[in-house]
């Protein structure tokens, strides 16, 4: 049989057999060749748009757009947070257990965060020094920082605070202060100076915490001394922002 | 007409391939190995018409064929590996040399295409002038 097919017929059977022959390993070529250009491809694909490359200018306006997109999102949240209350108080009415139900509710969203609170406590005004930094070292004194941010929200909670916010960001069990560059993020929010932490609690205790000697305040001398300025007010009536919104749970299941 | 169907297989080859690439072949090319993928495509490519043209002209030797496609694949790779080390930019050699030869091949395979047409058609005006 092999000896058939290998034997030079006349004419066109063996240019035939040549042909088809050169078809087919052109074809395994075009196999690797289709598989290379699909993964390069996939590849640019996935570089498509690469942020770091891109210019400042380009970057803010991204950033302009997703802060608008943000500013929509949460007048949403604030819209259906709204409508939830409406459902809360409409299924309350007419049946006790659920009024029960409803205070209980109601307990838990306050101990969440979810709920604006009103009342006295202190306004503790942060702001950078009016001269603007020289160098790295140099900002580390004339700007405030988000450790001061932390050291101060922790030392209020320590003497009685029951609700804290910064420049209108609600404090919860949840929320980081970061520094990203020139900006602090308190629940990933950029915020810029002054940075004003409003604290609901007893005022006295609260102000005496942070300005003991040895305390947070007195810790910020370099900076103090350096322009930064630190303002301890005590108000009568001050309100605290609800939390934009829950976290979310991947990882944590309740036990119980 | 029989050039066309003389593609159609290495057409349909490059069309699974590519649909290999997109749909089975797992995972993408970490961006440090982009340039030698590239390099390969280029290989493979110039490979493809090599073929072609040896298959055009009648001296087409599967020996010779896939021979090429490894030593040229592998060389390229290794230039390029050796470039990464030294810091030359020798990868571009490879990108050269394969684009010179691409141009030549295509170039070729336009010739004999268009005297096979030529020819086709004064057997035609010949045939109906008669």
């Amino acid at each position: 049989m092999a000896s058939i097919a290998s034997v030079p017929k006349p004419g066109r059977p063996a240019a035939a057999h040549l042909r088809i022959s050169w078809q087919i390993s052109l074809a395994l070529v075009g196999v690797v060749l289709g598989i290379t250009i699909a993964m390069l491809f996939r590849t640019q694909a996935r570089q498509g748009f690469p942020l770091a490359q891109q210019s400042a200018g380009t970057l803010a306006a991204l950033l302009k757009q997703q802060d608008d997109v943000n500013t929509r999102l949460r007048t949403t949240i604030e819209e259906q947070r709204a409508e939830l209350d409406r459902y809360e108080r409409q299924a309350a009415q007419g049946r006790s257990l659920s009024h029960v139900a409803a205070g209980e509710l109601r307990h838990f969203k306050v101990a969440a965060g979810l709920v604006p609170m009103l009342g006295p406590g202190l306004v503790v005004t942060l702001n950078d020094s009016p001269k603007p930094p020289t160098s790295l070292a140099d900002a580390q004194y004339k700007l405030v920082h988000d450790y001061n941010l932390r050291e101060i929200v922790n030392e209020l909670w320590a003497s009685g605070a029951e609700a804290i916010a910064i420049n209108g960001q609600r404090y919860v069990a949840y929320t980081p202060i970061r520094c990203v560059g020139p900006v602090i993020l308190v629940n990933q929010e950029r915020l810029a100076p002054p940075y004003r932490i409003v604290a609901i609690g007893p005022a006295q205790a609260m102000a005496s915490a942070l300005q003991m000697p040895g305390g947070v305040i007195d810790a910020m001398g370099p900076q103090i001394a350096s322009g930064v300025r630190a303002q301890v007010v005590s108000a009568k009536q001050l309100r605290v922002p609800a939390s934009p919104a829950l976290p979310s749970y991947h990882f944590a299941k309740a036990a119980s | 007409m029989r050039l066309a169907l003389s593609l159609l297989l290495p057409a349909l080859g490059i069309a699974l391939g590519i649909w290999l690439g997109f749909a089975v072949v797992p995972g993408q090319v970490p961006n440090a190995d982009v340039k030698y993928l590239g390099v390969a495509l280029l290989a493979a490519f110039d490979s493809a018409l090599g073929g072609l043209r040896a298959g055009l002209e009648d001296a087409y030797d599967p020996l010779v064929f896939f021979s090429g496609f490894v030593t040229n694949t592998v060389l390229a790779a290794l230039l390029t590996y050796i470039g990464d080390r030294l810091g030359v930019e020798l990868y571009l050699a490879a990108v050269i040399a394969f684009g010179v030869r691409i141009f030549n091949n295509i170039a070729i395979m336009r010739r004999i295409i268009i005297g096979r047409m030529r020819q086709r058609h004064l057997a035609g005006s010949d045939g109906s002038g008669s």
